[in-house]
């Protein structure tokens, strides 16, 4: 008897839990507390790259492979949430801080020749670092200290590059931190969107990052593609190129499977099952390829596979642009920039 | 105002602001034609429609552009770039075709927004001077359409970040200078988030000489002035864009410039969600109204110019282009998913596959 009022109880409060938060915004707000887990992953991922650049640095214990794999490590979770263009990453350019890609005028690399050959010392302060050009502020930066200045000099023989990393994770501990608490917090986190909303801007976040995966990070080099720079690819260095379009695709089909799925089905959509084919194939199309792009160049084979889950992913993106939202009623901003 | 008797207001002027315009347009249905920037199927177009909506013409420009000016005396159009391109195009009414392709001088990109003056016979075009971080950075080119469109000077916009200017009936420039810093390198970079300065330079256009500076009062100054218009008493409407946070409060993002004093319009509380952008504002003269997009939050909005009261809106998702049908002066609206329509809600052209730009032009 006492057991099963137990379970009643227990039931009344599952029930209330689940009607705690609007029905009709149950799938949205479920994806939103997933992207809350996964900054949560990246703000961890990153602590744990900072104490490694610690130990490479200070202690000289860890090795160069060791801080090459924790690095991956951050790509892995910052790409799993990348596509997230809305809400506290607005906030002070945070998203470029993180990341300053695609670099068209080649402006990371220009800055980061000029915080090498100058040495100062506000680039080893995080504050002040958080004040400069958003092309040395973060990701990119690190890369290019990893795999091109710590690999040409041998470890740790320069405390400014040490430092200089220190402070690049320690701006993103920053940065990760206020994104998360944010997230975290239902009441300050609807104050950059209403719930009713939140779906349209998960999907124009995953319109924009679909976009950018056709149009500028899944590309090729051979003789009749030559305005690629192999270098602009967005990983090159790291050779992280292909994993990050992968990686972004999970989360875009975390997405599919969490709010869009279930919203076609209630909604009698009759062509789930075509669709959800499709954007399987798209991914398998990705598999396919034997990495990493940064060697597809005149490799015959893969420049074909890449080509495929070009035309796989950019199906993807037209039925969600077009057919999808249509039957969702998702409106597709065209006019939302702001600048204009 | 309860929320009951304030959408019972509205609904009667509503009502009433439909009955005037709705008379103008069926009084008279001349022809006119409809110009807009368009992006269609990944590329951008210049579009030309009839007032039935038919396309006229489409031709394909390598960038995407923004605003539009016509020169009616040369049968030329000028189309130019959105920022941060340096290019504009001198597009002929009558061949249809792009007869000229101007460049910005090195260093400089356009903002997308510019003025011909009937008084000096030049185009005034808001550029960036990007070799400066700071207000020397804001610029005003100026081009002879009856030179072959040859750079014959420039003048400082004497603020950061100038877009969209107008000329005065009073031999002035008035230049809404939005206050934000960019440079090209960073393209959606904003270089100076946490201190935007941003005012209305009321500029003699022959001399160049600053005639007057409107800036915000404190409690507005996070507000960077984007879009103006001008009505035949030279007071100033201008709508402004926020990149704070709702929780800051609410502040009015569209207001009336006079001679004595800045007002701001008023937003009854149930229209305060409205996501701080203001993608265009014009004045409508004949009815004395000042409307504005708002598209981030797909609503167009009207006010009656005395009094700043909201009379009417309208809900239409991505809505930012307004135009005014050179016969009737009843607005057209523009949006980003494929609409033309009149302020009645009537459609002109619907068209899922063609993205309206910001701004478009109707013609007599």
């Amino acid at each position: 008897m006492i057991a099963s009022k137990k379970l009643l109880i227990v039931s009344f409060f599952l029930f209330l839990l689940k009607n705690s938060y609007s029905e009709e915004y149950y799938y949205e707000y479920k994806y939103k507390e997933l992207i809350k887990e996964d900054y949560l992953a990246l703000l961890n991922s990153n602590k744990n790259f900072l104490n490694s650049t610690l130990t490479f640095c200070n202690e000289k214990k860890s090795s160069l492979n060791t801080l090459k794999n924790k690095y991956i490590d951050l790509l892995k979770y910052w790409t799993s949430v990348q596509h997230i263009r809305f809400g506290p990453i607005e906030d002070f350019n945070n998203y470029m801080r993180i990341q300053f890609w695609p670099d068209k005028r080649g402006v990371i690399q220009r800055q980061f020749n000029k915080v090498i050959s100058q040495k100062l010392k506000e680039y080893t302060e995080f504050i002040d670092l958080g004040q400069k050009s958003v092309a040395i502020q973060g990701i990119p930066a690190l890369e290019r200290i990893i795999y091109e200045e710590l690999d040409r000099k041998q470890n740790t023989e320069s405390p400014f590059l040490c430092n200089y990393m220190i402070s690049i994770s320690k701006n993103l501990d920053t940065i990760f931190n206020y994104t998360y608490n944010i997230w975290k917090n239902d009441a300050i986190f609807f104050e950059y969107t209403d719930r009713k909303d939140l779906l349209n801007l998960f999907y124009s976040s995953v319109l924009s990052q679909l976009e950018l995966i056709i149009n500028h990070k899944l590309t090729y080099f051979n003789e009749y593609n030559k305005k690629y720079d192999l270098k602009k690819l967005e990983f090159s260095r790291s050779a992280y190129s292909l994993n990050s379009i992968q990686n972004n695709l999970s989360s875009i089909y975390k997405f599919y499977e969490v709010v869009i799925n279930p919203l076609l089905e209630a909604s009698k959509y009759s062509r789930v099952e075509e669709f959800d084919k499709e954007i399987k194939k798209a991914i398998l199309s990705l598999k396919k390829i034997v990495g990493p792009i940064e060697h597809a160049e005149n490799n015959e084979q893969m420049i074909r596979d890449i080509k495929n889950a070009q035309i796989q992913i950019k199906q993807i993106y037209e039925k969600l642009l077009i057919n999808i939202s249509s039957h969702l009623s998702i409106n597709i901003g065209f006019n939302k920039l702001d600048g204009d | 105002m309860n929320r009951r008797s304030f959408f019972i207001s509205l609904f009667l002027n509503l009502g009433l602001f439909k009955f005037n315009l709705a008379n103008a347009s069926h009084k008279n249905t001349k022809s006119y034609k409809i110009i807009s920037p368009i992006k269609f199927n990944e590329n951008y177009y210049l579009a030309i429609f009839n007032n039935k909506g038919s396309e006229v013409s489409k031709v394909k420009l390598p960038f995407r552009a923004h605003d539009s000016i016509v020169l009616s005396d040369l049968r030329k159009l000028i189309i130019i770039s959105r920022r941060p391109e340096n290019k504009f195009f001198v597009f002929d009414l009558k061949k249809l075709i792009i007869s000229d392709t101007i460049m910005a001088p090195t260093g400089r990109h356009f903002y997308g927004h510019g003025v011909f003056s009937e008084e000096t016979k030049l185009l005034y075009l808001t550029e960036n001077n990007y070799k400066y971080p700071d207000e020397r950075s804001g610029s005003i080119g100026i081009y002879s359409p009856y030179k072959n469109f040859k750079r014959v000077g420039e003048l400082p916009s004497y603020g950061i970040g100038p877009h969209e200017l107008k000329v005065d009936n009073n031999s002035n420039l008035v230049v809404a200078n939005g206050g934000v810093l960019t440079h090209p390198d960073y393209p959606r970079v904003k270089l100076n988030i946490t201190n935007i300065e941003s005012n209305i330079a009321l500029i003699n256009k022959k001399s160049g000489l600053l005639k007057k500076t409107i800036k915000l009062p404190k409690k507005y100054k996070e507000l960077s002035i984007r879009h103006i218009d001008i009505d035949l008493n030279k007071n100033i409407y201008a709508g402004c864009q926020i990149y704070n946070r709702k929780s800051k409060g609410f502040l009015s993002t569209i207001f009336k410039c006079s001679k004595r004093n800045i007002e701001f319009f008023k937003f009854p509380k149930v229209f305060q969600g409205l996501n701080n952008y203001i993608g265009t504002v014009k004045f409508l003269g004949k009815e004395n109204f000042v409307i504005a997009s708002f598209p981030r939050s797909g609503k167009v909005m009207v006010w009656e110019n005395r009094n700043l009261n909201l009379v009417s809106y309208l809900n239409h998702y991505d809505a930012c282009g307004l135009a005014i049908n050179p016969y009737t002066e009843e607005p057209l609206i523009s949006s980003g998913k494929g609409n033309i329509f009149s302020i009645d809600k009537e459609n002109i052209i619907s068209n899922k596959k063609y993205n309206f730009d910001n701004h478009f032009l109707a013609l007599k």
